[in-house]
């Protein structure tokens, strides 16, 4: 009990530190996987192999990978530190990298919702003379989203267990917190534990929030 | 309002339409008819862009569709569609669905899209359900108000692709009747169907389509009564 109590504070602020890498990861796939999804589904044949490739690429190799390639592989070659402080790089570079992973596979979310909407809806649309655009924003997008809300809510959980991923290229969270405790006190069982059961309650209060907003749309019946 | 010339339009090596000619007066309703496969959707379709056509002329509503410069969307303004699966759009209301066009394409307030929504609505026998969501409402219901929602661009011209196909029998007249409330009043219209009774009572010209070409055309009554070709004759033998 002595260790987890007296480190609880430290631990506190790596959880701190995962919830906010974790919204802005969110946020971030959530906006790279929207625009990515309708580069793929464009009648431009360059765009739509761009983003293919850029999925393809993030989703064919492992994450701690591509975060050591980008956060400690790109200065070796670049001088992205002097570019971005020797301090921010390591911080900008593996959110941004967190989300393009993550983002690589709402791409595929979002175009699956896209492509599940009866095609009907996108004729009615066009016959009421709208164009591209407002056919996406008005009548497909909304109706997709609905069927994407379940896959979403379970990438954004992948993606929040995913920043445990951080601390082996040094950003500090949970988890290098954790490490930095252990070191201290030796009392791994009981901090490694704690942290578990840290992220559990964050997800789990994540996957019930979804839940209840799947239940309140049913009840909506949109 | 319509002119149709040489239309042909090709799936891959298939062709649907093989040639199609036609004209459409001002308020003339045109209905057409013929064997399932025989491109009378297609045909349909092409007036207003949904499906492009492969070769051919058509204008409509004063603009020229074939011609690659004419703005579709502006041109679809003018040109309404009824859909066999209604189509109504599931996530809005029935409000919604009527006053989404004139509010997001033609910019219309709220306030006034509403007036002419709830108005429409009324028109086809619909008051009272402005709240509701589409699959809260029966066949009938569904088909009536994407009558409302195509009204409500206000246009000029209105293509009826099977209309009552989808329906139970006994909401096919509610339908059929708010058609010809508005064959009455004047609307043109090009009516894909299989309701003889309604091609006989409120067409002005009936064309037979079969294997991508017009075989023959002319008033109802002749066409039913005195059909030329063998072909119509073996069809209308089929189904009258």
């Amino acid at each position: 009990m002595d260790p987890i109590r007296q480190n609880l504070p430290v631990l506190l602020d790596g959880l701190r530190l995962t919830i906010q890498y974790s919204i802005v990861a969110i946020i971030l796939m959530v906006v790279i996987g929207l625009i990515a999804a309708l580069m793929r589904l464009s009648k431009v044949a360059l765009l739509r192999w761009i983003a293919t490739a850029y999925v393809e690429i993030f989703r064919s190799t492992p994450l701690l990978v591509q975060l050591f390639f980008i956060v400690l592989g790109l200065p070796a070659i670049l001088p992205v530190n002097r570019w971005f402080g020797q301090l921010t790089y390591p911080i900008l570079a593996a959110a941004f990298t967190l989300s393009l992973n993550e983002g690589a596979y709402v791409t595929e979310i979002v175009r699956a919702g896209i492509l599940g909407v009866d095609r009907g809806q996108k004729e009615a649309a066009q016959s009421i003379a709208m164009n591209g655009f407002q056919t996406m924003r008005y009548i497909v997008l909304p109706q997709a989203f609905k069927r994407m809300i379940p896959p979403l809510v379970n990438q954004a959980a992948q993606t929040i267990k995913d920043t445990s991923l951080l601390a082996p290229v040094g950003i500090v969270e949970l988890v290098y917190k954790g490490q930095i405790v252990i070191a201290q006190t030796f009392a791994s069982f009981a901090i490694w534990g704690l942290i578990a059961a840290l992220y559990f309650i964050l997800i789990f209060s994540l996957s019930k929030f979804s839940s209840y907003l799947e239940r309140r749309l049913q009840v909506d019946k949109r | 309002m319509i002119n149709v010339k040489e239309l042909h339009k090709s799936f891959g090596h298939n062709e649907i339409l093989k040639g199609i000619s036609t004209h459409v007066e001002e308020k003339e309703v045109v209905v057409v008819i013929g064997p399932s496969g025989s491109g009378k959707s297609t045909f349909l379709r092409c007036l207003n862009g949904l499906e492009a056509a492969t070769s051919g002329e058509i204008e409509i509503a004063g603009m020229t569709l074939t011609d690659p410069k004419t703005n579709i969307h502006k041109l679809r303004q003018h040109v309404g569609m009824v859909f066999q699966q209604f189509n109504l759009f599931k996530h809005l209301t029935i409000l919604e669905n009527v006053t989404i066009g004139p509010r997001k394409v033609k910019k219309v307030s709220t306030e006034e899209a509403n007036r002419v929504a709830r108005e429409l609505l009324a028109k086809v026998g619909l008051v009272g359900k402005e709240k509701n969501y589409p699959d809260e409402l029966s066949g009938g219901q569904q088909q009536r108000v994407a009558i409302a929602r195509s009204l409500a661009m206000g246009p000029d011209v209105m293509l009826f692709d099977e209309p009552t196909s989808a329906l139970d029998p006994e909401m096919v007249g509610e339908v059929l009747q708010v058609m010809k409330t508005l064959a009455i009043e004047g609307m043109t219209m090009v009516v894909v169907t299989h309701e003889m009774g309604f091609a006989r009572e409120v067409g002005h010209r009936v064309i037979f389509m079969d294997d991508g070409m017009i075989v023959e055309e002319g008033a109802p009554r002749a066409l039913f009564s005195d059909p030329q070709r063998d072909r119509t004759k073996s069809f209308l033998a089929k189904i009258l």
